[in-house]
């Protein structure tokens, strides 16, 4: 039986280099299919994932163990993607106003984004069109992989919760991607 | 909860308690026979939970490319490295000779670099961390002051490693965040040029956007 990730991360937080690389290889398929979904980018996704754990280097003595590494883990993770959310919003908030406010007469109409016409694609988009708090719980409970208790645990919401916005989520789902075969 | 007795509130906890069964977990609120139950008798429930149920195949369709296997392919190799040569450092410190700090400091200069993501920065793994601090002492006693000499030497240029590392860390940040802002500046400079004169609008949103850039990279 190999050493849990709860032990490993008092280690890390002894400043045991080895027992960092020995939770990196545990978790950074994870962390970063999670954050590559949610960001949707795999640049931003990377920078999420570094920055995860540089915080648990830099910040491991916040775990307390109470919680189990799974649940502080993916809560960090959640953090920085909302983050990186928040700034990408800002982003485009910034680059959408300046457009605003330059003369529309002549400005060719922007190429659409070129949208993929693949399901995975569809899906994408819909999941992220879902509201933040129904995105979190399907990418945390779905493609996470997290039971609806884990689920709850990271989001700091009761489970039942966690389930109506997990339902919630899929009757939106459903209605966008309806017609998909 | 009586199956036939059905109302909003029961369809509704049945609705969300039987996501549980849709994974395979175990439902909190209702056993699993009273949803079964509800849901043969109920026909909305059935058809929102078939529903529920096709959407979830759906979802799986999203693919993310695993583009970390590749990626930490490589790494796994030189991680067995890294761990060999960090072995072998343990031990010549434990034998104890003044070489013990050349050594370390030559095996971790040489790309003792631990990797996390494509092109991500980078730690130099440090064999001495994994050292308790008795068998430090130990050592240190056997060896006398020329060891320990060594070793706080040795500890300083961890210390620097690790600092270096952190530099390392903050310029591939900024470098990145160099990298966004021309793409900026390329989408503003067609904008401008679509309009077929000089903006000022272009102007003032270059310098919103390098003023916001020098906010990030001084916190």
């Amino acid at each position: 039986m190999g050493t849990s990730d709860e032990e490993l991360m008092q280690q890390v937080v002894g400043r045991d280099r080895r027992a960092l690389e020995a939770l990196a290889t545990r978790w950074s398929p994870r962390i970063l299919e999670l954050a590559r979904r949610f960001t949707g980018d795999p640049d931003r996704a990377r920078d999420i994932h570094q920055q995860a754990f540089l915080r648990l280097w830099s910040r491991g003595a916040d775990f307390s163990g109470r919680a189990s590494f799974d649940t502080w883990i993916y809560r960090v993770v959640l953090n920085l993607c909302r983050d990186a959310r928040r700034r990408e919003r800002t982003q485009e908030n910034a680059v959408e106003a300046t457009a605003a406010r330059l003369p529309q007469n002549g400005v060719p109409a922007p190429d659409a984004v070129a949208e993929s016409r693949e399901l995975s694609g569809k899906v994408a988009a819909a999941v992220g069109e879902l509201p933040d708090e129904e995105r979190e719980v399907v990418m945390l409970k779905h493609y996470g992989g997290l039971s609806f208790p884990e689920t709850a645990r990271v989001l700091d919401i009761p489970v039942s919760t966690a389930k109506s916005r997990m339902g919630r989520a899929l009757d939106r789902l459903k209605r966008r991607l309806g017609d998909l075969a | 909860m009586n199956a036939r007795n059905m109302d909003t509130d029961s369809c509704a906890a049945v609705r969300d308690e039987a996501l549980a069964l849709l994974y395979g977990e175990e439902p909190s609120e209702l056993s699993r026979r009273e949803i079964r139950e509800h849901l043969a008798a109920c026909p909305d429930c059935r058809t929102l939970h078939e529903d529920r149920e096709g959407v979830l195949a759906r979802l799986d369709a999203w693919e993310v490319p695993k583009l970390w296997a590749e990626e930490l392919r490589p790494r796994r190799r030189s991680r067995l490295l890294k761990a060999a040569a960090a072995a072998a450092v343990v031990l010549v410190l434990l034998g104890g000779a003044l070489v013990v700090a050349e050594t370390r400091v030559s095996t971790s200069g040489e790309g003792l670099v631990i990797t996390f993501g494509a092109g991500a920065p980078h730690k130099p793994a440090p064999a001495a961390d994994t050292i308790s601090r008795q068998e430090l002492e130990q050592a240190l006693n056997a060896q006398g002051a020329r060891l320990a000499m060594a070793v706080e030497q040795a500890l300083a240029l961890q210390a620097t490693r690790d600092r270096r590392w952190q530099a390392d860390l903050v310029r591939e940040l900024d470098a990145r965040w160099e990298g966004e802002r021309a793409a900026m500046v390329r989408v503003l400079d067609l904008l401008g040029r679509a309009l077929g004169k000089e903006s000022q609008v272009v102007h003032g949103a270059l310098a919103q956007l390098d003023a916001r850039l020098k906010r990030i990279q001084e916190r």
